[in-house]
C-alpha cells in the first residue's frame, strides 16, 4: 500500500510548487482541488481501505464543493489572476524548493518517523504548511489568501492521516464542516469586499490601525 | 470549582448580561434576525468549548466560535467592520488551525513542539501579544453587547483550551510550558501598556485593557497563584469588562464616535454614564473598591520581585494612561474643533451595566469578607 502512498505524496511536491509559480487564480484553484483529492484519499490508503465513507466526503468537500465556491467567487468579482505578488513566481518556487528541501532534511537529521505510516509523510505535512502560509503573506488578492488557508489546511491533514488518527467520525465531520463554512463565509466576505472597496487587494484593507489623529484626519 | 466550570458559568451569565442589553441596543427588526440567530449560536459554541472533554472536538467548538461570531462583528456593515471580520476570520483560521497542528502532535507524543503550536494557536484566539492584532480591530467594530461578549466570555475560554494542554503535559515538560505561557503574559501586559498610554479611541483603549488582563491571568496562572484568586481575577475582570464595553456601545450611540477628543464633558451631559464609565476605569484598573485589586496584589505579593516589579510598574502606566482618558471624557473640556454633541438615549441601556456593576461589589465584598476571617 505505501507505493500508493509515496506516489500520492510526491505528487503533492509537484503541487506545490505549482501553487507557488502560477499567478492565474483558475491554475490556483485547480491545483488545490487536486490536492484535496489526493489528500481525500491519503486515510483511505493507510488504513487499507476502513473508512471510505468519510473519504468520499471528504474528496467531495475539498476536491469539488470548495473549489466550485472559490471559482464562483473569482467569477463575482471578476478577477482572473495575481496581478505583482509581493513575492514574485519565479521567486516564489524557489522558496518553497528551498522549504522542501529543508524540511526533508531537518526530518531526516531528527528521526521523526517511529510512528509514521511512511517516511515522505511528514516533510510534506510541513511543506504544504509552509507553502499555505506563504501564499498567504506573498499574494495580494483575497481569493489567494482563501486558497492558502486551504493549502495549510490539508497540509494539517496530510499530518492527520499519515499518523492514523482516530478522532472519530463525528469530530472528523467537525473539523471539515469548519473549514467549509469558513470558506463560505471568505467566499461572501470576498464579495462584499469587492462591493465596498471596488477591488479585493488586501493592501486596501489599511483603515484600522493605532496611528492616532492620521486617522481622525482623514474622515 | 474547577475552571471548566466557573468559565461555563461567567460565559452563561455575561450572555444572559449581553442578550437582556441587546434587546434595548440591536432591538426587534428585519435586519437584526441574524444577529438574534447567531448570537445564542455563539454561545452554544462556547458552551461547547467549555464541555467537550476530546481536545479534537474542543478544537471544532472553538473555531466554530471563530465562525460564528466574524458575522456579528460585521454587524454595522461598513468598510471597517468588514476590514475587522476579515482580519479576525483569516488571523484566528490560521491561529485555530496552527493549534490542529499542535494537537495533532501533541497525541501523537511530541509535546514540546506539539505544546508550542497550541500556545501560538489558542494564545491568537486569547489575545496574548505578539498574535493579538486581530482583537483591537475586531472589539472596536463590533457592535456594543458582542464586544463586550468577545471579550468576557471568547478570551476566556481560548485560555481554558491552553490549560487543559499544559495539564497533560509530563513532569519534565512543565517548567518550559510554564516559562513560555509567562513570557507571552508580560508581553501581553507590555504591549498593552504602550498602546493604552497613546490610545485615541475609547473602544480600542478596552480592547488593549483586554489583552493586559489576559496577560495578567496567564501570569497568574504560569506562577501557580491561588486557584481562589486567580479564578476571582478571571471572573472580576469578565464583569467588569462587560460593563466597559456596553457602557462603551451605549456612548458610541449617544456621541456616534470613538474618539476619545471628540467625547469631552459626560459628567454634564449623560451623568449616569458618566460615574459608570469612571467607576468601570477604576475597577479594570484595579482600584481598591474592585475585586481585581485583590488579586492584583496576590500576584505581585507571591511572583517572585523581578515579575512582580515589571508588573507593577507596567499595570502603573495602564492606570495612568486610562484614567486619563476617563478625567478627560467626563470633566474634560475637549478639542473644539473635533468636538461631538450628545444625542440624548434611553434609561433602559444603563439597565445591565449597572446591575454588572453591583454583581462586582458583590464579588469583591465576598472576597474581602473570605480574606478577613481567613
Amino acid at each position: 500500500m505505501n507505493i500508493f502512498a509515496d506516489i500520492i505524496l510526491a505528487s503533492l511536491v509537484i503541487i506545490n510548487l505549482r501553487l507557488a509559480g502560477s499567478s492565474r487564480l483558475g491554475t490556483l484553484i485547480r491545483a488545490v482541488a487536486l490536492q484535496g483529492f489526493f489528500i481525500g484519499l491519503l486515510p483511505l490508503i493507510f488504513t487499507g481501505g476502513e473508512h471510505w465513507g468519510i473519504t468520499l466526503i471528504n474528496i467531495a468537500v475539498k476536491g469539488v464543493l470548495m473549489p466550485i465556491m472559490l471559482t464562483y467567487a473569482m467569477k463575482k468579482t471578476n478577477t482572473k489572476r495575481e496581478l505583482e505578488p509581493l513575492v514574485g513566481c519565479g521567486k516564489s518556487v524557489a522558496i518553497i524548493f528551498a522549504i522542501t528541501l529543508m524540511s526533508f532534511y531537518f526530518c531526516e537529521a531528527r528521526h521523526i518517523e517511529a510512528e509514521i505510516a511512511t517516511r515522505l509523510a511528514v516533510p510534506l505535512a510541513f511543506t504544504t504548511i509552509a507553502t499555505g502560509l506563504f501564499l498567504i503573506i506573498s499574494r495580494r488578492k483575497a481569493i489567494t489568501q482563501v486558497i492558502g488557508f486551504l493549502v495549510f489546511e490539508n497540509g494539517v491533514s496530510i499530518f492527520g492521516a499519515s499518523i492514523a488518527m482516530e478522532y472519530g467520525l463525528l469530530i472528523e465531520l467537525g473539523i471539515l464542516l469548519d473549514v467549509f463554512v469558513l470558506v463560505f463565509i471568505l467566499g461572501i466576505a470576498i464579495y462584499d469586499i469587492s462591493r465596498t472597496f471596488s477591488s479585493i487587494d488586501i493592501d486596501k484593507l489599511n483603515h484600522l490601525g493605532d496611528r492616532g489623529h492620521i486617522h481622525l484626519r482623514r474622515h | 470549582m474547577t475552571l471548566s466550570k466557573l468559565i461555563l458559568a461567567i460565559t452563561t451569565i455575561l450572555f444572559v448580561g449581553c442578550t437582556i442589553h441587546s434587546i434595548f441596543y440591536i432591538g426587534f427588526k428585519k435586519r437584526t434576525i441574524l444577529y438574534w440567530i447567531l448570537l445564542p449560536l455563539f454561545f452554544a459554541a462556547m458552551c461547547a468549548a467549555c464541555l467537550i472533554e476530546n481536545l479534537a472536538g474542543m478544537w471544532v467548538a472553538i473555531e466554530a466560535t471563530t465562525l460564528l461570531s466574524a458575522p456579528l462583528i460585521c454587524y454595522h456593515y461598513t468598510a471597517e467592520s468588514l476590514e475587522a471580520m476579515w482580519k479576525y476570520l483569516i488571523i484566528c483560521s490560521i491561529g485555530i488551525g496552527l493549534a490542529l497542528f499542535g494537537t495533532l502532535l501533541f497525541m501523537n507524543g511530541w509535546y514540546i513542539p506539539g505544546f508550542v503550536f497550541v500556545l501560538a494557536g489558542y494564545g491568537t484566539k486569547m489575545g496574548l501579544a505578539p498574535f493579538h492584532t486581530w482583537l483591537p480591530d475586531a472589539h472596536s467594530e463590533a457592535p456594543g453587547p458582542v464586544s463586550a461578549f468577545l471579550s468576557g466570555a471568547l478570551l476566556n475560554c481560548s485560555f481554558l483550551a491552553i490549560t487543559r494542554f499544559r495539564d497533560l503535559l509530563p513532569e519534565e515538560h512543565i517548567v518550559f510550558a510554564d516559562n513560555a505561557i509567562l513570557a507571552l503574559g508580560l508581553f501581553s501586559l507590555f504591549i498593552a501598556a504602550v498602546f493604552i498610554v497613546r490610545q485615541t479611541d475609547y473602544k480600542r483603549l478596552l480592547a488593549y485593557s483586554s489583552i493586559e488582563h489576559m496577560g495578567l491571568i496567564a501570569i497568574m496562572y504560569s506562577l501557580h497563584a491561588d486557584d481562589f484568586i486567580f479564578q476571582s481575577h478571571i471572573a472580576a475582570h469578565s464583569l467588569t469588562k462587560m460593563m466597559l464595553f456596553l457602557v462603551a456601545g451605549n456612548l458610541l450611540l449617544a456621541y456616534g464616535t470613538r474618539n476619545i477628543a471628540s467625547v469631552h464633558g459626560l459628567g454634564r451631559t449623560m451623568k449616569l454614564h458618566a460615574a459608570l464609565w469612571m467607576l468601570g476605569i477604576l475597577f479594570i484598573c484595579g482600584m481598591p473598591p474592585s475585586a481585581l485589586f485583590f488579586t492584583e496584589i496576590g500576584l505581585v505579593c507571591s511572583a517572585p520581585i523581578w515579575v512582580a516589579s515589571v508588573v507593577m510598574v507596567l499595570l502603573f502606566v495602564v492606570f495612568a494612561g486610562m484614567s486619563k482618558v476617563a478625567i478627560g471624557m467626563i470633566f474634560g473640556q475637549g478639542d473644539k474643533l473635533h468636538s461631538a454633541e450628545a444625542k440624548p438615549i434611553s434609561w433602559t441601556l444603563s439597565i445591565v451595566p449597572v446591575l454588572a456593576l453591583v454583581v462586582h461589589f458583590l464579588v469583591f465584598a465576598i472576597l474581602f469578607l473570605c480574606c478577613f476571617y481567613a
